[in-house]
């Protein structure tokens, strides 16, 4: 039932600036996408009733940890929604891995109606989200995660191929690998390719040639021009600043290549948004 | 965390890296080199080409058809493509359609991926 105004006046001077007067059909529903396991989401909050009494609530939120939005509703009640505030709990993600969106709908399932957004952003053990307070943010417009990654590593006569994840985007910055040609008599040329599912649109080739029965270890980063080679490895120069949108690949192409020649699994170093 | 070998490929990952976030192995695609055989021209995977195949080569700055058994170091083999596998797996998450299988990094055990392919055998747990 709807505040008398009598009641209203009463409960003004209680009632923070930005209070917003909720009903049993409103609900906050809280929307995450994440990469890390085991992450869980609380959200706590205060509302004054309309007797003026505050009460606080909480709930808990589980994250999937492959980027993928997870949802859930929390049924609000009646009265003034004061203030709430969301951290991660369960797990302790670098920031920019979970990213979270607190919404005011009203009604549940598919027919809900968002009318207010009150927490969006990145989150951490250590740094919460709170409304009143915290300002909207994207997942694009912060420092990603820097993150090492371990890739596949192929069989024989295979190449390096790494996808860039479902729900992320990735700066490529480097990679390193060891190649190991077989005995047959050919010189391979291992070019780091990047192409977008299904087109190559930009290629590393090295200035070396690998000749038969040698291990060379090589690496691609953006150092402007490629190096000579030294001893047993080799440095190619890949685009600056190369941005990579989930679906996207960086693969090798290597001319030449035989049977038995074995890639080792590539290490690399990207740095990753979500993206949702 | 698992070392698994996609059964598609033979390529071994461990399903979670380093860093703690899960990894999804996405098969690379094939080298096909051409080839004459037998007097046939036709493209073949590289790990079935032949010692008697023939194939065209970059060689003191002409293209020649070369036998394999008979290629040079500075010979560069011309014509390579690549092509996805038929069974490719794909383990990234798929917003639509995709084929759903038995994960312990999903919810309820369980993650709808883009292609399953011939799965996935645990090398190590």
């Amino acid at each position: 039932m709807p505040p008398t105004a009598d009641e209203l006046l009463r409960l003004l001077p209680q009632l923070t600036p930005h209070g917003v007067y909720v009903t049993g059909d409103d609900f906050l529903l809280i929307t995450s996408i994440n990469t890390v396991a085991s992450v869980r989401l609380a959200l706590g909050g205060r509302m004054v009733g309309a007797t003026g009494r505050p009460h606080h609530f909480a709930d808990s939120h589980v994250a999937t940890a492959d980027r993928v939005a997870a949802t859930s509703v929390m049924r609000l009640g009646e009265g003034w929604l004061q203030e709430i505030t969301l951290g991660v709990t369960g797990a302790t993600p670098q920031f920019g891995q979970t990213f979270a969106r607190v919404d005011l709908v009203r009604g549940d399932g598919p027919g809900r109606t968002a009318h207010g957004t009150l927490i969006q952003g990145p989150l951490t053990a250590v740094q919460r989200r709170a409304w009143p307070g915290s300002p909207l943010e994207f997942t694009l417009g912060l420092p990603g995660a820097i993150r090492s990654l371990t890739g596949t590593d192929p069989a024989a006569g295979a190449e390096i191929s790494e996808t860039v994840p479902t729900g992320a985007r990735w700066r490529f910055i480097s990679l390193r690998v060891s190649f190991t040609t077989d005995a047959t008599v050919a010189n391979r040329t291992p070019a780091l390719a990047f192409d977008d599912g299904t087109n190559v649109f930009a290629q590393a080739a090295p200035n070396v040639n690998q000749a038969a029965g040698a291990t060379f270890v090589h690496h691609y980063l953006a150092v402007g021009v490629n190096h000579a080679q030294t001893s047993l490895s080799a440095q190619t120069s890949t685009p600056p600043n190369l941005i990579l949108p989930a679906g996207f690949r960086l693969r090798t192409i290597t001319g030449a290549l035989q049977v038995g020649d074995n890639f080792a699994a590539p290490q690399y170093l990207v740095e990753e948004w979500l993206e949702g | 965390m698992a070392r698994k070998r996609c059964n598609s490929c033979q390529g071994e990952y461990d399903d979670v890296g380093a860093d703690g976030l899960l990894y999804f192995h996405s098969c690379p695609p094939v080298t096909r080199v051409r080839v004459t055989r037998d007097g046939q021209a036709q493209t073949v995977d590289v790990a079935d080409v032949r010692p008697t195949d023939s194939v065209r080569v970059q060689r003191a700055g002409r293209a020649v058809d070369v036998v394999v058994s008979e290629l040079q170091p500075d010979d560069v083999r011309l014509g390579d493509g690549t092509g996805e596998r038929p069974d490719r797996r794909d383990e990234n998450a798929a917003l639509l359609g995709g084929e759903e299988e038995a994960d312990a990094r999903g919810r309820e055990g369980r993650r709808r991926i883009k292609a399953i392919g011939r799965g996935a055998t645990v090398v190590r747990s």
